[in-house]
């Protein structure tokens, strides 16, 4: 069984974080059917008493003590830890010659590795094949970094390699793989949660941004505001015909939707249809043609897409100099 | 020492088709030197088809560049590829659908149509002496049966070099390295990685592409391109110029990634 830990809350300690937007969060994770959460001490006393349906996994830090955080935590993360129930003790692993030292802590049930950013560069497989020769029949979670741009494919290298659980953090926060990104590509490839929707990841989207002050990019993958605008002349036609041409999965899944933005790559299609979506019947190609010549003109002087109002009014202009009006 | 490995830009065809994203010609002209200087192996200057730009414009580039290679794309059309081939580039992709989700509902052909017309379309590069990559649109949704037939056959049209495409970028490390090492072991054409970046992989899909035997990669600067974007040039050279010899000193993509920034408006 596939188990992702996600560990947002416990990267959220240096923004004004309320308790409130803490279970928000939660509430969110839970409707994409990730109970799994990693908190830090100061999300834990914020929320004052934990939400339930979760399995609450508390990172303590050097001189935090177990006994004052006794209330609804399912493990405690402990680094270097050797003795402890209820406790997976973290390790930091920043060099794959270093995995060897793990074998004084083969007798760990529980243990979660961090770092091995730079993993994809060398025989990925030998080296996690390595960690699970010396932690066999234990839980080992692994929480790849993200210095190379290589987490998320590290986390899903891992669980498709017979890895059962990894840490993430939703948008990738402190530099780790992205919950959304492991999330989607298990999806994909290993059904995992098939019958999940996931709107609500715009939600989660939201309160990202909210809570840290930080934009996410609009091309980021799964999350991206843009991700699913599509513009050039084929990839348009190929949609139309089958969405499937040319995405992943049905954009609607992550509760959002194919838009059609007009500009210097855009086709005749997109004329026609963008025109149809405000009621303009424009059936003459040589209409259509001129009206895709001044488009392509007037975005390249623009040096960016042109919106609906820039459009329209381009339509206007150049049905009115034909000396027709709009059937509309 | 370091295995040699090239990269291929295709931030002025594959990274201009980003929605909102609309260069000048002075625009493609001022990057491609950049580009060329930089020391990037081949840059994919646009599309012909575009009908936006004229002749000069390819012209210009070829003129000022003298290390990079210039190249255009063209889909598998017999009219476009006479088109393209009239600039003259050094090396033209001609992109192939190879799925059959593009194959029967994007092109509504089939499998005898594409490798009949690619034949046609490579007559005409063959007589007018242009070098030519074909580009296996949608490799990683494809029948590896018919994948590797395809790469057979544009062998057996003379052609060199495949361009593997993820389109929708859904490979994994894994199904990315086998891809390419099945096609390394059962053929000795040249094998160049095409990566889209819709699961957070291009980088690490291009790694493991490398590391099994692709000789080119494909990037963009600031990994622009359609949906999540392409292989983002930095970002890739950063995480594995320790592993291969690109030729290309990676701080200086920054530079050129800023003036990137004055021409477009992204998130």
């Amino acid at each position: 069984m596939i188990r992702i830990i996600d560990s947002t809350l416990s990267y959220v300690d240096d923004y004004q974080v309320t308790g409130e937007q803490l279970y928000k969060f939660c509430e969110y994770m839970k409707q994409i059917g990730i109970i799994d959460l990693e908190i830090s001490t100061k999300a834990y006393n914020l929320m004052n008493t934990l939400p339930e349906g979760f399995r609450f996994y508390l990172r303590l830090e050097p001189f935090d003590k177990l006994k004052d955080y006794a209330n609804g935590i399912y493990k405690y993360i402990i680094s270097h830890s050797d003795d402890i129930e209820k406790c997976i003790s973290s390790f930091q692993i920043n060099d794959i010659k270093e995995v060897g030292l793990l074998r004084q802590y083969s007798n760990l049930d529980h243990i979660k590795i961090i770092g091995l950013d730079d993993l994809m560069c060398h025989n990925y497989m030998y080296v996690m094949n390595e960690i699970k020769t010396i932690f066999k029949g234990k839980t080992v979670n692994f929480c790849p970094q993200n210095t190379y741009d290589c987490a998320s494919a590290l986390a899903i290298l891992w669980l498709c390699s017979g890895g059962n659980e990894v840490t993430t953090s939703f948008a990738g926060i402190g530099e780790l793989a992205a919950t959304e990104e492991v999330y989607m590509a298990m999806h994909i490839i290993s059904r995992y949660k098939a019958s999940q929707s996931l709107g609500v990841l715009e939600n989660l989207t939201a309160w990202y941004e909210e809570v840290t002050g930080n934009k996410i990019s609009l091309i980021k993958p799964i999350i991206g505001k843009t991700i699913f605008d599509v513009e050039s002349g084929i990839h348009v036609d190929g949609i139309i015909k089958n969405p499937a041409n040319y995405e992943a999965y049905k954009p609607e899944l992550v509760g959002k939707k194919t838009t059609i933005v007009i500009g210097k790559h855009s086709g005749s299609n997109s004329i026609k249809i963008k025109c149809k979506e405000y009621g303009i019947n424009i059936s003459d190609t040589a209409k259509i043609n001129c009206i895709l010549e001044k488009i392509k003109h007037q975005s390249m002087e623009k040096r960016r897409g042109l919106s609906d109002e820039e459009f329209l009014k381009l339509v206007e202009e150049v049905l009115a100099n034909e000396g027709k009006t709009m059937d509309s | 020492m370091k295995e040699k490995r090239w990269i291929v830009d295709t931030t002025l065809r594959d990274g201009e088709q980003s929605p909102g994203i609309a260069f000048t010609e002075q625009d493609k002209i001022e990057i491609a030197v950049m580009l060329d200087k930089l020391g990037v192996y081949e840059i994919e200057a646009g599309i012909p088809e575009m009908k936006v730009e004229s002749i000069n414009f390819i012209e210009e580039i070829k003129k000022e560049c003298h290390n990079s290679k210039i190249s255009l794309w063209s889909r598998m059309n017999v009219d476009d590829v006479k088109l393209a081939v009239s600039f003259k580039p050094d090396i033209l992709h001609i992109g192939v659908p190879v799925s059959y989700v593009q194959i029967y509902s994007k092109l509504k052909k089939n499998k005898l149509w594409v490798q009949k017309t690619l034949e046609e379309c490579m007559k005409i590069t063959s007589k007018a002496g242009v070098e030519v990559t074909v580009g296996l649109e949608d490799a990683s949704r494809s029948d590896e049966g018919f994948l590797m037939s395809m790469v057979k056959l544009t062998k057996n049209l003379g052609g060199t070099k495949i361009r593997l495409a993820d389109t929708v970028g859904v490979l994994t490390p894994l199904r990315a390295g086998d891809l390419v090492k099945k096609l390394v072991q059962e053929t000795d054409i040249e094998l160049e990685f095409h990566a889209h970046n819709d699961l957070g992989m291009a980088i690490a899909n291009s790694i493991e592409s490398a590391k099994c035997g692709a000789n080119y990669i494909d990037c963009t600067l600031l990994g622009i391109g359609e949906r999540s974007g392409n292989c983002d040039m930095y970002k890739f050279l950063n995480a594995c110029d320790r592993n291969f010899d690109f030729g290309i000193d990676k701080n200086k993509v920054k530079k050129i990634e800023e003036l990137l920034l004055t021409k477009i408006c992204m998130g």
